[in-house]
């Protein structure tokens, strides 16, 4: 069978046309074509020139598909010189490629427009709050002093019993001493009602312990209550102890320690004290009490006391 | 620093610090709690830290207070993305408006790189310095951060 037929001729056609084809090959396409006068090739047209491009029309979209390493780079040129860093021969290859493909140029329009820019109608309107003043002392300074500072309330607070302080009250410290078995503890006197709550706590806190001192005889309970500080206000004339401080039967012996005023008139509260206890028989050689003051901190001492027959 | 050049840093920079923080937060109130925070954890340091360097060290401050925020609450991001309908329908006004949106959607990093690039006019080094990020990093940032943005712009002029 021969190599040109009518299913391999157009290829031997092209190759005849492309001048690729040697004697022999052309030779036989030659024979065949003359045997098949239908096939109608015209030899002297040659239809690679019929099918070719005009040279002077371009696809404008080229540069959108093209995938060069040039236009790989065309971001990077762009942002090197929004951000001012560009060499004057990157800036003329940014140049080069937007006239090599204009549709770069609106590519370097958007990334200008990524430039923010700050509202400067936005405002931090807490400025006061953080203003120092130039009275007020460095931070390490207050560090420091706040550090003696806490040092020295820790202090204080062991020595009040760690008892945290309340707003307007004085601190006392409030020591019951043993009991001595002899104390009826079951008649307390009816006059120590005036701070009901802080007599019935210390009631309580006493009957708890009243148990516990007769089986110890040697115990002893501290209790700690806040006294009013214009309890011993200067001012007052009339200096009144709380009648809910009184000792009662189940407090034979009370000691109150409270932060006062320096002009505290402590022959006032000791009179006071006498009338207090008018009522109630000491054991403590008819004393009914005693006051010291030392500097602010002032103590008030009940004795002992039986009941009345 | 003494306590004019604190006060001094307040007066300049507080403004500043607060828009870098608003951008990221999207909420004045924890906005102002940060800044403020920043001054008076920088008020306690006062002594350690010069007025020279003031500038980068509050939005270094800034930036680390205000990514403990956003663990802290609930991010805006997230709930956008929760909740599509509540930006996909609304009109875009302008460039600048369209610049924000697309800002949201960045990362944090590229976020406050870009921030302090366009807003406070830092180098790459002084960003590196207030993120801790080397300046290879910064650069790669900005331009991650960049290109983002003109892709979404892009992207919304194509759809317009």
């Amino acid at each position: 069978m021969s190599k040109v037929n009518v299913y391999t001729y157009e290829m031997y056609l092209l190759d005849f046309f492309e001048s690729k084809l040697d004697a022999a090959d052309t030779q036989e396409l030659l024979h065949f074509l003359r045997q098949h006068p239908e096939l109608d090739v015209d030899l002297a047209t040659n239809p690679i020139d019929v099918y070719a491009l005009p040279s002077d029309e371009i696809f404008v979209g080229k540069g959108a598909l093209l995938k060069n390493e040039r236009i790989d780079t065309f971001s990077d040129l762009v942002i090197a010189e929004m951000e001012g860093c560009g060499t004057p021969e990157e800036l003329n290859e940014k140049k080069e490629l937007i006239a090599m493909y204009p549709h770069l140029k609106r590519e370097e329009e958007l990334f200008r427009k990524t430039r923010l820019e700050a509202d400067l109608a936005i405002r931090f309107n807490r400025k006061e709050l953080i203003l120092q003043t130039n009275k007020g002392l460095m931070p390490q300074l207050r560090y420091w002093i706040g550090a003696a500072a806490s040092v020295l309330f820790l202090m204080a607070v062991y020595f009040f019993n760690q008892r945290k302080p309340i707003a307007g009250t004085a601190y006392a410290k409030h020591v019951e001493q043993p009991v001595s078995n002899d104390v009826n503890i079951t008649e307390a006197p009816t006059t120590f009602a005036v701070n009901q709550t802080v007599v019935s706590s210390a009631a309580e806190k006493s009957k708890k312990s009243k148990v516990e001192k007769r089986n110890e005889s040697q115990s002893t309970t501290i209790a700690m209550e806040a006294i009013p500080l214009n309890t011993f206000s200067p001012e007052r004339s009339d200096v009144v102890i709380p009648k809910a401080k009184k000792p009662s039967q189940e407090e034979p012996s009370s000691t109150y320690m409270a932060m006062g005023e320096d002009k505290l008139d402590i022959q006032a509260i000791n009179t006071q004290m006498e009338k207090l206890f008018a009522d109630v028989d000491t054991t403590d050689n008819g004393k009914k009490g005693f006051t010291i003051r030392i500097g602010k901190l002032v103590l008030l001492h009940f004795g002992p006391r039986k009941n009345k027959p | 620093m003494n306590v004019k050049e604190y006060n001094q840093c307040v007066r300049l920079f507080s403004d500043n610090i607060y828009r870098f923080v608003l951008k990221h937060l999207k909420n004045e109130d924890l906005a102002q709690d940060v800044v403020q925070d920043v001054f008076e954890k920088v008020w306690v340091k006062a002594e350690d830290v010069s007025f020279e360097k003031a500038k980068s060290y509050l939005f270094q401050a800034a930036y680390n207070t205000m990514i403990d925020a956003i663990r802290r609450e609930d991010r805006q991001a997230r709930w956008k993305d929760e909740n599509p309908s509540a930006e996909v329908h609304q009109p875009h006004v302008d460039v600048k408006q369209i610049v924000n949106e697309a800002l949201d959607r960045l990362p944090e990093i590229q976020k406050s790189v870009i921030l302090l690039r366009d807003y406070e006019g830092y180098s790459y080094e002084e960003i590196g310095e207030i993120l801790e990020l080397n300046e290879s990093q910064v650069k790669v940032y900005i331009f991650r951060a960049r290109k983002t943005l003109k892709d979404y712009l892009n992207r919304l002029e194509l759809i317009v």
